[in-house]
């Protein structure tokens, strides 16, 4: 007979140091988070005064904070929808042999194994109008500063980041697309259903999974965006490109402003949360390929 | 091992390394044996002794230190500059901050303050009650702002608000002598220009660059001035601060720095192009401080090449008939851990770096001695390293200096920078840079 009491305390044992680390390292932060989103600190003092949420209304009051909010949004849905056009439609392309493709492919998937900050570097270099090796053709477009142009520097970063993590898309999309019935291709072959169509009408609904995968990492990516940022522009010219991190960094180490960067912390919270709600619900949902 | 037995030992082996994790290393734990732990951020230590590698240098500093005072031991550690803030709030948090820290007078001096040694009683029991007249004036002008004690020691002095030029490029479009005034300035830039050069390289994506600049206009226009709103007691909206905030708007509209400048940092976008690991100079100016003055000691590779441009050094051009300011203020300062367990040994330290150590200052390091009676450079100079030594030091030797390079208050040093970036995009007139610093200041504690 099994010694249901004793298998639980076991369980819990065995559970234990998880829990603890989840707790310590996971949970004790989230709300010491809130907690110091409360109080006027510098995060260096030990004294803090307590000021209740007007860290919270500063911040919906920061014209700043807008913009970071209007970048995150922009950065989501363009790079999101971008990189998945351009990932099915590369990975549907690769999935028949041609000479050359497999080359082609790791080529277009490399960008993805490199850090962001490399990224950011080299097209910073590029990018240089004075020394960087783009600035013949982007003169001849008309653009002499992108990076310094607080109307086109976020979108540099867009574009760079559809470069990177194009690849990436693909080769997700590649593994759905090959993993499908052979049979299906078949049929289409034999109805006379030509390639836009085997595309948009089969394949696209076929691999949702895939997409929605890659739309919960692209919201998150964009949420957390940190890298490209700091490389590219540090967040200007004139805060023009600040996201949630890189406005958070300013906030609790260059401002000295703690209480405030953990109430920015907070509202991202509360955004990768909703996120997540949807994913669960997502993944729980039938109708998920 | 049943499973009883193996989640146990789990859960203990968890335990342990957690509590082994919570209690740490204290590296303030060689209570009062004479070990003390230091950490700054790199430049702080200049070239000492010719040293540029991390280990080499720091090993330099702390043999020196130990052989002098024996029964002390010190360990050296510098980290970059964010690296080394990042850490000691940690440290801070955790009870393991070093010893002495190394720390920027001005705003982070301001913002560590409490976790830091007043330092009158200890500089007062060393020199006497009249200490103070052992030091420049311009010595403990962005560590005494705030009026409330002495809790740092500037080790050395930086001169900033000048320009280093280069008379081989600047000769190709016919300037012999660097330009005078402002309209000299706009002038000599538009040469450049058309001849394909890049004109004055300024670092707008940098903060201090920013200010450095700003601060040297507005000090040249009004001096006064300057000094009144930098201490959070003046209008922004003074006809001469709005002119100053023109004045900087102008140096982009009139493309008298390159394209591209507020994308731009100086280290090491800007100073690259100035002189490249092989002493290539591509550049015919660069807004830059007296740190640069190793770059003109013969010891350093690729100086023939370097050397052979002309390399000169100039204050800022007149504006509208006023002589050019030059920024004189500390640039490193050393503080003790007011939780050291080794406070006398630690100020030994600080005491040393600041007051006998001034030779190796003034010789190795690129900048200023804090002595009134600051020693002269013992080591053999090159003409070029003499001459610019002999700009600046006149040029802060003067009264035209102004003694900070920033704020003390984060928050002024933010909307300033700010409105200086929207003033270089045109997104607001310098009559509205006046206003939105009024209203940024109006909530700062005076």
């Amino acid at each position: 007979m099994v010694n249901f009491k004793r298998t639980t305390r076991t369980g819990l044992l065995y559970v234990m140091p998880l829990v603890l680390f989840v707790a310590v390292f996971m949970v004790y932060p989230v709300f010491y988070n809130i907690l110091t989103s409360l109080f006027d600190w510098n995060g260096i003092s030990k004294s803090k005064d307590f000021i209740g949420l007007r860290n919270y209304s500063d911040l919906f009051g920061d014209p700043v904070f807008w913009i970071t909010v209007k970048n995150f949004f922009l950065f989501a849905f363009f790079t999101v929808f971008t990189q998945a056009v351009l990932g099915i439609v590369l990975a549907f392309m690769f999935s028949r042999k041609f000479y050359g493709s497999d080359f082609a492919k790791s080529v277009i998937f490399m960008p993805a194994m490199l850090s962001s900050i490399i990224m950011g570097t080299i097209f910073f270099r590029l990018l240089d109008p004075n020394v960087g090796f783009l600035r013949i053709p982007l003169k001849a477009l008309g653009i002499s500063a992108p990076l310094s142009n607080p109307d086109l520097a976020f979108w540099v970063i867009i574009l760079v980041n559809i470069w990177q993590w194009t690849g990436y898309s693909m080769s997700l999309y590649f593994g759905s697309i090959v993993s499908l019935p052979t049979e299906l291709f078949e049929a289409a072959k034999v109805d006379g259903v030509g390639n836009v169509k085997l595309l948009t009408k089969i394949i696209v609904p076929l691999v949702r999974g895939t997409t929605y995968n890659l739309t919960i990492i692209g919201i998150i990516g964009a949420l957390k965006q940190y890298d490209l940022v700091a490389s590219l522009t540090g967040g200007g010219p004139a805060n023009s490109t600040q996201t949630f991190t890189t406005y958070l960094y300013d906030a609790a180490f260059t401002n000295y402003k703690q209480g405030y960067a953990s109430a920015i912390a907070f509202i991202m919270f509360l955004i990768a949360l909703a996120v997540t709600v949807i994913q669960l619900r997502m993944y729980n949902s039938k109708d998920v390929g | 091992m049943n499973k009883k037995g193996l989640s146990l030992s789990l859960a203990a082996a968890f335990l342990i390394s957690a509590s082994l994790f919570a209690n740490g290393s204290s590296e303030s734990d060689g209570a009062g044996d004479g070990r003390i732990t230091v950490q700054s951020w790199q430049y702080a230590l200049g070239d000492y002794k010719g040293f540029s590698k991390d280990d080499e240098l720091t090993g330099a500093v702390a043999k020196d230190f130990n052989a002098s005072h024996p029964g002390l031991q010190a360990e050296v550690k510098i980290l970059r500059d964010a690296d080394h803030y990042t850490s000691l709030r940690v440290d801070f948090a955790a009870g393991t901050a070093p010893d002495v820290i190394g720390i920027a007078p001005g705003a982070n001096l301001d913002q560590f303050k409490d976790l830091l040694e007043p330092l009158r009683p200890y500089a007062e029991k060393e020199w006497g009650p009249d200490w103070k007249d052992k030091f420049t004036e311009a010595a403990f002008t962005t560590i005494e702002l705030s009026g409330d004690g002495i809790y740092a020691f500037p080790s050395a002095m930086s001169a900033s608000g000048t320009v280093w030029y280069n008379r081989q490029l600047l000769g190709e479009v016919g300037v012999d002598e660097f330009p005078a005034t402002w309209a000299e300035l706009e002038e000599t830039t538009a040469a450049l220009r058309d001849a394909g050069l890049i004109p004055l390289m300024f670092g707008g994506k940098d903060a201090w660059q920013s200010y450095d600049m700003f601060i040297t206009i507005l000090g040249t226009i009004n001096k006064n001035l300057a000094n009144k709103l930098f201490a959070n007691e003046g209008d922004w909206t003074e006809a001469d601060a709005v002119e100053a905030f023109a004045y900087f708007q102008n140096l982009y509209i009139d493309g008298i720095v390159q394209d591209g400048a507020l994308s731009t940092t100086l280290y090491n976008e800007g100073y690259s192009l100035w002189k490249d690991d092989d002493g290539n100079s591509n550049l015919p100016m660069i807004f830059n401080g007296s740190w640069d003055l190793g770059s003109l000691k013969a010891s350093n590779s690729y100086y023939d090449k370097f050397s052979s441009y002309g390399i000169g050094v100039s204050t800022f051009p007149d504006i509208e008939g006023n002589e050019a300011v030059v920024l004189t203020a500390p640039d490193v300062a050393w503080a003790v851990n007011a939780d050291s367990d080794n406070k006398d040994a630690a100020w030994n330290f600080v005491q040393w770096l600041c007051y006998d150590m001034q030779q190796e200052v003034v010789d190795g390091l690129g900048f200023f001695s804090v002595l009134k009676d600051a020693p002269a450079p013992t080591v053999a100079l090159t003409p070029d390293y003499s001459a610019a030594y002999e700009t600046i030091s006149s040029a802060v030797a003067s009264d035209r200096t102004v003694g900070f390079r920033s704020s003390f208050y984060p928050d002024m040093n933010k909307a300033l920078f700010e409105n200086l970036q929207l003033l270089a995009i045109s997104e607001i007139t310098p009559e509205e840079a006046g206003a939105a610093m009024n209203a940024a200041c109006a909530s700062i504690g005076r």
